[in-house]
């Protein structure tokens, strides 16, 4: 499947883009197994670890649960710990 | 059904067009927070802060947060929230938090919800600069559930 990712606050230092298409070897994906190929392809794989893991991925409508799958997105925004205000 | 106004914009926030929203005869109490940036932070000279954030999305979990609010003091409330992305300046209005209600009591609740709602759930970043020449991506809370 093909899936583009959208970085946000601090992961963008760990990746070449901000925003990047990824082609991944399987038909279906849960959170954490796209949190593990984020983390094995960071720039610095052992410091983006916990902050990935701390991370939360959504799509443009909503928060993905830990239990769900992605089948087909178009983009998944990866959403590190947030501070608005 | 109450107003809720929800924002996530790059313009400047300025007041006056925001005060005219809350307007309603049927509300006794209004309630204004606002967020300014800072000049320090944790023992450093902040010069500006850039905020970057998820429009969709965050509008979204703004217009939840306020439902919420209707849920818990009453739908007759009247809400905005209005959050700023980009760089800004130290003393530029970073969000705009008002609460009209009936009663005071409910306003001063809801207000504080509101703001306290955002810190822990809309997908906003801060980035800081320091006068010194520094910047650091502040820590911030999981979304993890």
């Amino acid at each position: 499947m093909k899936i583009t990712f959208q970085l946000f606050g601090q992961l963008k230092d760990f990746f070449p883009a901000a925003q990047f298409e990824a082609v991944i070897e399987k038909e279906e994906l849960t959170v954490a197994e796209i949190k593990n190929w984020l983390v094995g392809n960071a720039q610095h794989p052992e410091r983006v670890r916990e902050l990935t893991e701390k991370s939360a991925l959504a799509t443009a409508s909503h928060i993905l649960q830990g239990h769900e799958t992605i089948r087909d997105a178009d983009v998944i925004f990866v959403l590190p710990p947030v501070c608005g205000g | 059904m109450g107003l809720i106004h929800c924002e996530i914009t790059p313009e400047v926030l300025l007041m006056p067009p925001h005060l005219d929203l809350l307007k309603n005869e049927n509300q006794g109490a209004v309630i204004w927070f606002i967020g300014n940036v800072r000049d320090h932070n944790e023992g450093k000279k902040v010069s500006s802060v850039t905020y970057e954030g998820i429009l969709s999305l965050g509008e979204t979990i703004l217009r939840k947060i306020c439902s919420e609010c209707h849920g818990k003091w009453g739908d007759d409330l009247d809400l905005l929230v209005v959050h700023r992305v980009g760089t800004l300046v130290v003393g530029e209005t970073s969000i705009i938090v008002g609460v009209a209600s009936a009663h005071r009591n409910s306003a001063y609740e809801a207000s504080r919800y509101i703001i306290e709602q955002v810190k822990l759930r809309l997908p906003i970043w801060k980035k800081e600069h320091y006068t010194s020449g520094e910047v650091a991506w502040l820590r911030g809370n999981s979304l993890n559930g």
